[in-house]
């Protein structure tokens, strides 16, 4: 499975369709469809420049807001959004704190 | 306050070094005051990190939000237990528990072998403190836990809600004491390999450290997967994720070694290979830190920092580079006492167990670092997942399991027929039958079914072995069955720990075996008064109420749980948002049994309280804690000091004495 970043899949979207992929990037704030009642959760990954909409069929991890960094695993379809099965959220651990600037 | 810890920090810095340098100088001269001297200097280290550790603890107790430390993981509203707990709940804190083990492992050391293995410690010696100086220069140099912040906060942000569970504060002292204990057996190494006493002394001095370093690592491991299991809320408790990887890969090839040894112990042979896991697991344990310290690998436990990579990696090359310079120039004087004469005999039953450790180990290894590997050859990243590891894993396992019902029972040297009919025609005639009836009773998973019949298998070896053993003791000195059980266990701890160890491995693996082979995974969409059918259970949804708590809010799900009209019990899974951290966290609600547990969380829910719940039917995972529990029993009955010199075995086969440890293994 190809492990990329959101402009990496950029470049090669069209070869990459279909194909299981795992990518890394951070939800943008593009708002977030959460779908209590499906399990259905819809945002987009990346940044200003290069931007890849998720679809996920699961449930919403506790970490998932705004702003974290994820990865996802899925294939993107013809639709041009990553159906993703998995869905992890970085750091549901204590081995790091995020860096908040003079508090 | 802050002060001192800091002065401490850095004289221990100090005082290591210097313990190094007189150490070697001293090993060099042959100048016994100036190894006693660096004795001193460790003693001095382990006394100057303790007050660096006191310092530390007073300042969380006291909300001194100066330190940025302090302020990143604690918050005035946090319960007294988990304000402790944080001490250990950040990346400086993390590191400084490390070193604190690692420097009160150093003086036991020191205290035990005042008088013995005199050639051996300054090696020892100066093997640790280097250790340590790893540690201390990324405390005094990158990550300083007494770092003020420019302005001082009013309160502090408070540990991840996510770790504000039992679990997760006993979980990583466990992990450290076991990746920081084998830090001692590798000191040893290291002074076998330098002074030239290459006997199985250091071996026997080192058993017991190893036996400690692996049970902690095993509680440790065991507790992380128990910690993911109730706190994570995704129906599981092992994902192949780099840093339980990280943690598991040591473990196997300290597994390894505590099987190897014996057979160095008693047939002198395997000392190459023994001196190479032992080099492999203190490097594995080094790696282990360094993966989860330095965010090389994207994670689940997203490391953020990666400013210690190159400390890291440098300390690990180095050390691992001098150590198999020391192995090269030993290699002519660690050649084996015995050859190896059939392959169906114990000591290749051994080395077949350790070429399966190893193997598990290489493909975790591979699997772990193969996104790095395949961006370094081919230029794109590439990542292996869960499937990966279960496919190479999975048949390793069954074969291990296997072996660990043969390895114990089988006839050194060569095995014969008769031996091997005597020893495993009755587990395999049980394994056969009782399999036949599962098969009946529907149990038609195919790896599942051979999981069982190997478990089995194991199980009947080891039942086998304590009826003989007590049979042959009663014979021998009377009293009633369970007289001659314990005093059987008494006279070789050692062995019968062992077999008791094995037993619990057995049960993991038919935990992991039901909840992999057999788990519900199920999602349900509820109006208050509803109900769903998940398995054979019946959960009613009774209503959803708000609660507001000091720290946090929460919304609490009633679900009444019942089986063909029976009645079993009332559960509530949770969501709850953290005020400080502004931070949802889902609160599963279990059920466990020995047969199987229900395991329920609450996906989310609407305003007119129409709830989506996720629910999970894990088969036997309760097995899988109590045979950690079970190993924890094993492992402590074969560190327990022998009170008893050893006394030679029974009869194995005809004309075999089973070869017997020396009387002077004691620590």
């Amino acid at each position: 499975m190809y492990f990329l970043t959101v402009p990496e899949v950029q470049q090669k979207l069209i070869a990459l369709k279909g194909e299981p992929i795992r990518v890394a990037g951070k939800v943008t704030e593009d708002p977030i469809d959460w779908d209590v009642r499906n399990l259905s959760l819809a945002f987009v990954i990346g940044d200003a420049q290069s931007r890849i909409p998720v679809r996920y069929k699961g449930v919403k991890p506790d970490m998932f807001q705004t702003g974290v960094d994820v990865i996802v695993e899925g294939r993107i379809g013809q639709d041009g959004v990553l159906a993703a099965s998995v869905l992890m959220t970085s750091c549901p651990s204590k081995y790091q704190e995020e860096k908040s600037p003079a508090l | 306050m802050n002060d001192i810890g800091g002065a401490a920090l850095l004289f221990a810095f100090v005082a290591a070094i210097y313990a190094v340098v007189i150490a070697l100088l001293g090993a060099r001269l042959r100048r016994q005051e100036m190894i006693r001297s660096a004795e001193r200097a460790t003693y001095g280290v382990f006394g100057l990190v303790t007050i660096t550790m006191v310092v530390i603890l007073y300042a969380l107790l006291a909300h001194d939000f100066r330190l940025q430390y302090v302020a990143s993981v604690s918050s005035r509203a946090m319960p007294t237990f988990y304000v402790i707990a944080a001490l250990w709940g950040g990346q400086e804190g993390s590191m400084l528990l490390w070193l604190w083990l690692l420097a009160m492992y150093s003086a036991i050391v020191m205290v035990q072998n005042r008088h013995r293995n005199r050639e051996l410690m300054p090696y020892v010696i100066a093997t640790l403190m280097t250790t340590a100086l790893l540690f201390l220069a990324m405390l005094v140099i990158v990550e300083n836990p007494f770092r003020q912040l420019p302005q001082v906060p009013r309160d502090g942000q408070g540990l991840n809600p996510l770790l504000q569970n039992p679990l997760m504060v006993i979980h990583p002292p466990n992990l450290y004491l076991g990746f920081v204990g084998f830090a001692v057996p590798f000191a040893f190494a290291i002074g076998a390999l330098a002074s030239g006493r290459l006997d199985t002394q250091w071996i026997r001095s080192i058993r017991r450290w190893t036996l400690v370093a692996w049970l902690f690592l095993s509680i440790g491991i065991l507790l992380g997967g128990q910690w993911a299991y109730v706190e994570l809320g995704w129906g599981g408790y092992w994902a192949w994720d780099p840093v339980e990887n990280a943690s598991f890969m040591p473990w196997l090839t300290g597994t390894a070694f505590l099987h190897s040894v014996m057979i160095q112990e008693k047939k002198g042979m395997l000392k190459v290979w023994n001196m190479a896991l032992v080099i492999l697991t203190y490097a594995l344990s080094i790696f282990g830190t360094f993966l989860t310290r330095s965010g090389v690998i994207a994670s689940v436990h997203a490391f953020a920092q990666s400013s210690l990579g190159p400390y890291f990696l440098l300390y690990l090359a180095g050390i691992v580079g001098i150590a198999v310079a020391l192995l090269v120039k030993r290699l002519p004087e660690l050649r084996s006492d015995h050859r190896l004469e059939s392959v169906v005999s114990r000591e290749s039953s051994f080395l077949f167990n350790n070429l399966f450790l190893v193997g598990i180990m290489f493909a975790v290894l591979w699997g772990t670092l193969f996104p790095i590997i395949s961006e370094a050859v081919r230029g794109v990243k590439i990542s292996v997942a869960a499937p990966f590891f279960n496919q190479v894993n999975i048949p390793l396992g069954l074969g291990l399991l296997f072996l660990s019902g043969v390895c114990p029972l089988i006839a050194w040297r060569k095995a014969s027929v008769r031996n091997l009919r005597r020893n495993f025609l009755y587990p395999l005639s049980l394994s056969f039958v009782i399999t036949a009836v599962l098969y009946t009773l529907g149990i038609r998973h195919v790896v599942a079914l051979i999981s069982f019949a190997i478990c089995l298998f194991v199980f009947g070896t080891i039942v086998l072995e304590f009826y003989r053993g007590t049979r042959a003791r009663r014979a021998v000195s009377g009293g009633t069955v369970w007289q001659a059980f314990v005093s059987l266990i008494r006279r070789n701890r050692r062995r019968y720990g062992g077999y008791i160890v094995h037993f619990g491995v057995v049960l993991i693996f038919v935990g992991i075996t039901g909840s992999s082979a057999y788990q519900i995974e199920q999602n349900v969409v509820l109006h208050p008064g509803e109900s769903a059918l998940v398995g054979t259970f019946i959960l009613q949804y009774d209503d959803l109420t708000r609660m507001i708590e000091s720290t946090y809010e929460a919304f609490i799900a009633k679900l009444t749980v019942s089986r063909q009209g029976k009645y079993l019990t009332t559960l509530y899974p949770e969501k709850r948002l953290y005020f400080a951290q502004n931070q949802p966290t889902t609160e599963v609600a279990l059920r466990t049994r020995p047969f199987e547990d229900l395991y329920i969380i609450m996906a989310g829910f609407e305003p007119s309280k129409t709830a989506t719940f996720k629910v999970f039917v894990n088969p036997l995972v309760f097995w899988m804690w109590m045979g950690g529990l079970v190993m924890v029993l094993g492992t402590a009955i074969a560190i327990w000091p022998e009170r008893y010199p050893y006394v030679p075995a029974r009869q194995h086969t005809a004309g075999q004495v089973e070869m017997t440890a020396a009387p002077g293994s004691r620590l």
